[in-house]
């Protein structure tokens, strides 16, 4: 059973990550081969690679799990791969434009609240619950925006493969594994160029603390602190708002996705908290970063992401309870959580 | 603009909870239209002592029985058997009862059932031919997860007796099914042999001849 348990794991989960990580981070490698002078193309198409990332995973994922589905599709939850790819477009086209931070995060909420709102119907919805869903991806496609540009490129990363990796246990805990497994490749897909993206900064960091240390030194600076003055001054890609509204659309969709086929414990505040848990990362001072290392900010802003979420899925894990599994002598009443148990 | 975004970060929470109202309500059924009352000569399921079980492999191992309880239709059967019994039955889902509420939701949920869109399997029988003396093969269409499919299913009458009210007909009813002909095909290949995909439904039917309320 283990090869098999694995197998399936290798495909819906790992395969569909490294498939985005490869989409994400190869615009990163190729920004970080350029000369310094010669990037700003190579950052744009990157740029479009880190809107991309995240979707390629969750719509392979979904491939390789359910299969094609067709248009209209057979049950209301088949029209994500629609929806993301939809949102995918949307926020690769806006992520190349050349325009403020506010201008790009207008223009993918706006249309991607309206296409969700429109179109991104599970069931009994009421114009309440559409009107709630076109709000949601408006304000929280803001507050990541505003942590994109707040927090580091892997920073931003890493939270936000911490909200899917979260949603994804919300998820299973809701009766619903198979997205569950689709929201972990997207966590894992977003960890990975998380990870990918820190490993190139930390080269083009220790580059310009080479080459500063080699220029003579003015007295009074400090050459490390010229060369990268905060977390983020080094980064090679930095995060567009079109891409941090289309993650946070998608995570948005997601979780209403789940709500509505929640056969579980899992409470509306619950999926509300792990959307808005990178808001704490705001919370961080800034000013209290400067001339520490890079990764001390991504630390600080992904901890705390970690705690909120963590504290959200045991608190949601704890109200189910395990009541009647054990009343029925069962050790899990979930086939995948049996399979992997047994495959321990 | 960090009070801006925190601000709307906080207006952002009822939103989401708004969004988040509760989505349960339970869209109308088949029940409602097959639990009519029944037509002169029709006999009404009691749904008490009307019930389907299912079996399924489970991990290549055992076979799992589940029970959907609390069926409702009617039965048209000349008591001489002088015709095969036309059926008219719906199982609810929300009735399904496996002994544990957490294998219930799983069941109810998208992967297997997917209750909120599918709230009820029905069978309706279009024909029949006698196998022997109040044992019939039974032909009748199947909806189930959203697709209908013709099937054949064997079917007993298991006695007549008396109730309180009236007549009561008993019968009992089988039939193998592929759930992957009706698109439920999660835990076939993906994830790999967790469940079966042949799946045995034993359906016990009362029926009486006092009309529905």
């Amino acid at each position: 059973m283990l090869p098999e348990v694995a197998l399936y794991l290798v495909k819906v989960l790992v395969l569909p990550a490294l498939l985005g990580l490869a989409v994400g981070g190869f615009g990163v490698l190729m920004v970080a081969r350029r000369a310094e002078a010669d990037r700003a193309l190579a950052v744009r198409r990157a740029q479009v690679g880190q809107a991309l990332a995240a979707p390629v995973a969750f719509v392979a994922s979904f491939l390789l799990e359910v299969g094609p589905v067709g248009l209209p599709p057979a049950e209301r939850w088949h029209v994500l791969p629609y929806a993301v790819g939809v949102a995918a477009l949307v926020g690769a086209v806006v992520s190349r434009m050349r325009s403020a931070w506010w201008v790009q995060w207008s223009i993918v909420g706006l249309i991607l609240g309206g296409l969700a709102w429109k179109f991104v119907v599970f069931p009994a919805s009421n114009p309440y619950i559409q009107t709630g869903l076109f709000g949601s991806i408006v304000l929280v496609g803001l507050l990541w925006s505003a942590v994109a540009r707040d927090a580091c490129s892997v920073g931003m990363a890493m939270m936000a493969a911490i909200v899917f990796a979260g949603l994804g246990v919300l998820m299973i805990l809701a009766n619903f594994a198979s997205l569950g497994v689709m929201a972990m490749a997207v966590a894992a897909a977003l960890a990975g160029f998380g990870m990918v993206s820190g490993v190139l900064n930390l080269r083009e960091l220790a580059r310009l603390r080479a080459a500063a240390s080699s220029q003579p030194v003015a007295v009074g600076a400090d050459p490390a602190g010229a060369a990268c003055p905060a977390e983020a001054a080094c980064e090679l890609v930095p995060w567009t708002a079109a891409a941090a509204t289309t993650l946070a659309a998608i995570a948005c969709v997601l979780a209403m996705c789940g709500h509505a086929y929640n056969y579980g414990e899992v409470r509306p505040m619950h999926w509300a908290a792990i959307l808005l848990s990178p808001f704490f990362a705001l919370l961080v001072c800034k000013p209290c970063l400067r001339g520490a290392k890079p990764i001390v900010g991504v630390a600080w802003r992904a901890g705390l992401c970690l705690v909120v979420v963590l504290t959200t899925v045991i608190n949601a894990a704890s109200r189910g309870g395990s009541e009647d599994g054990a009343a029925a002598g069962s050790t899990s009443s979930d086939p995948m959580a049996d399979m992997l148990k047994e495959s321990k | 603009m960090r009070t801006l975004i925190v601000a709307s970060s906080l207006i952002a929470i009822p939103l989401l909870a708004a969004a988040s109202r509760p989505m349960w309500s339970a869209p109308a059924n088949a029940a409602a239209v097959l639990a009519q009352p029944a037509a002169e000569g029709e006999l009404t399921l009691d749904p008490v002592h009307s019930m389907a079980l299912f079996r399924i492999q489970h991990l290549e191992a055992g076979q799992f029985w589940g029970r959907i309880n609390a069926l409702s239709g009617s039965v048209a059967w000349p008591m001489d058997d002088s015709a095969a019994p036309t059926i008219k039955a719906v199982a609810e889902l929300k009735n399904i009862d496996t002994g544990s509420e957490k294998l219930d939701n799983n069941l109810k949920g998208p992967n297997f059932f997917n209750e909120r869109e599918f709230p009820s399997i029905s069978f309706t029988s279009t024909g029949g031919t006698r196998v022997t003396e109040r044992h019939w093969t039974l032909t009748g269409d199947l909806s189930l997860h959203g697709v209908t499919k013709p099937v054949m299913v064997d079917c007993v009458v298991t006695g007549v007796g008396k109730g309180p009210t009236g007549k009561k007909v008993g019968f009992e009813c089988q039939v193998t099914i592929k759930r992957s002909e009706f698109g439920m095909t999660w835990g076939i290949e993906k994830p790999p042999k967790a469940l079966g995909d042949e799946v045995r439904l034993v359906i016990g039917l009362e029926a009486d001849e006092t009309k529905a309320e």
